[in-house]
């Protein structure tokens, strides 16, 4: 349940929150109706701007992962939970290329590197017992 | 009972407390320990140095804030030629002045915001640190001195001139006590609350928790203060005594709310994230 931003990523500070709230939300972490914190306080918890973590908030609301609810705040969309298996894959996706960019990793590597999990995905099924 | 008789009282009560936080050991670790259990903080190598440092501030801040307060109240009155801090209104200023040092005491340890703070990713709402009846209590008092400075001018006692401005003058002052406090208790739950630790987090809750308790018990403690001066006024003056002995009573009340609502101890706790986890739990 804790955000952090790396300063020296080339990832803007949004972009970094954005992508770990929707991981804590695909992953069940957040659980839906959860409250977020009020956009002011959590800009002063993390020492950056309010329309930083707005921006994000704004972008996680257009993907339907949450809503504001007037006084209640921003708080997490059950729809994000029954979202279908393409949408999970998409979100993972968007995840995974998130952190291949703020490791400095370029498109031809990331897609190697999917190749290879592919690769032992596939030789560890081949390894299970197969039924009679 | 005549004033001076409650005044003897109020003044002898306040004595004593302030004297006998003054002159506490607070190089005793068992301020410490104790103040870390009452509020519910489990004392680690990461957060003891903050506990002890706050529970010595505090003390320090907030019985100077008091006499401070007093004394300011008195410059107050030199400077505008009013008499603001005489008698209870002399209480109604070091009730104000503890509650600055309470609120300076949270500022200085706030935890500064910056490269590699994380940020707990939950709410933060006064309710969590307060519970409901103190965040009510203040808006009542202030109510209370509000409702009898307009009977004082709309139905004053029988041959008795309503000095307006005095009355306004009070009620107003026990209105911005109630809203300064509530802005003060919000600003204390906004402060930067970086996650660095999870025993740091849970002291520095506490630490909160202390604050906005001394700010909400210190503004009933004023607001009833206030409205105990107005029962004593002459515009209020009611038949046998009446206003006299409900004066007295908001006084005993302005001291309980001060000794029972300020210091009460409060456990922070957080809601349960998945598996029963407390968000902000190390993990």
């Amino acid at each position: 349940m804790i955000i952090r931003l790396d300063p020296d990523s080339p990832v803007p500070p949004y972009a970094q929150l954005k992508e770990q709230v929707t991981t804590m939300i695909r992953s069940g972490v957040l659980a839906p109706d959860t409250r977020l914190p009020a956009i002011r306080h959590l800009a002063a918890d993390l020492g950056v701007a309010t329309g930083t973590v707005a921006r994000a908030y704004r972008e996680l609301e257009a993907a339907g992962l949450v809503a504001t609810r007037g006084r209640h705040g921003t708080v997490v969309q059950a729809l994000a939970l029954v979202a279908d298996a393409a949408d999970d894959v998409a979100g993972a996706a968007e995840a995974f290329a998130l952190e291949a960019a703020h490791r400095g990793v370029d498109l031809d590597r990331a897609l190697d590197a999917v190749r290879a999990a592919f690769a032992h995905l596939d030789s560890g099924l081949d390894d299970q017992p197969r039924p009679a | 009972m005549a004033t001076w008789m409650v005044a003897v009282f109020l003044t002898g009560m306040m004595s004593m407390a302030i004297l006998g936080f003054a002159t506490r050991n607070l190089d005793d670790p068992r301020e410490v320990t104790g103040w870390a259990r009452a509020h519910g903080v489990e004392l680690t190598a990461g957060n003891i140095g903050l506990v002890r440092y706050f529970v010595r501030l505090v003390v320090v801040l907030r019985v100077t804030g008091g006499l401070g307060g007093m004394l300011i109240g008195h410059l107050f009155d030199d400077a505008v030629d009013w008499e603001t801090a005489v008698g209870g209104g002399s209480w109604v200023w070091a009730v104000v002045g503890w509650m600055v040092g309470a609120w300076w005491a949270d500022r200085c340890v706030a935890q500064p915001a910056g490269p590699g703070a994380g940020a707990l990713l939950a709410a933060r709402r006064l309710a969590d640190y307060l519970p409901w009846y103190l965040r009510v209590a203040p808006a009542l008092g202030a109510l209370l001195a509000v409702g009898l400075a307009v009977m004082g001018i709309v139905d004053p006692a029988d041959g008795v001139m309503p000095h307006r401005r005095i009355l306004v003058g009070l009620a107003a002052a026990a209105v911005a006590i109630a809203g300064l406090a509530a802005l003060a208790q919000h600003a204390v739950v906004a402060r930067p609350q970086p996650a660095r630790a999870a025993d740091l987090l849970q002291a520095d809750d506490a630490v909160r928790a202390n604050a906005v308790h001394h700010l909400g018990g210190g503004a009933t403690a004023a607001t009833l203060l206030v409205a105990a001066g107005l029962l004593d006024r002459d515009e209020l003056g009611g038949p046998g005594g009446t206003t006299a002995m409900l004066s007295f009573l908001a006084l005993v009340a302005a001291l309980v709310a001060w000794r029972f609502l300020a210091f009460r101890a409060f456990r922070v706790r957080r809601p349960a994230g998945p598996g029963g986890v407390p968000v902000g739990a190390a993990r």
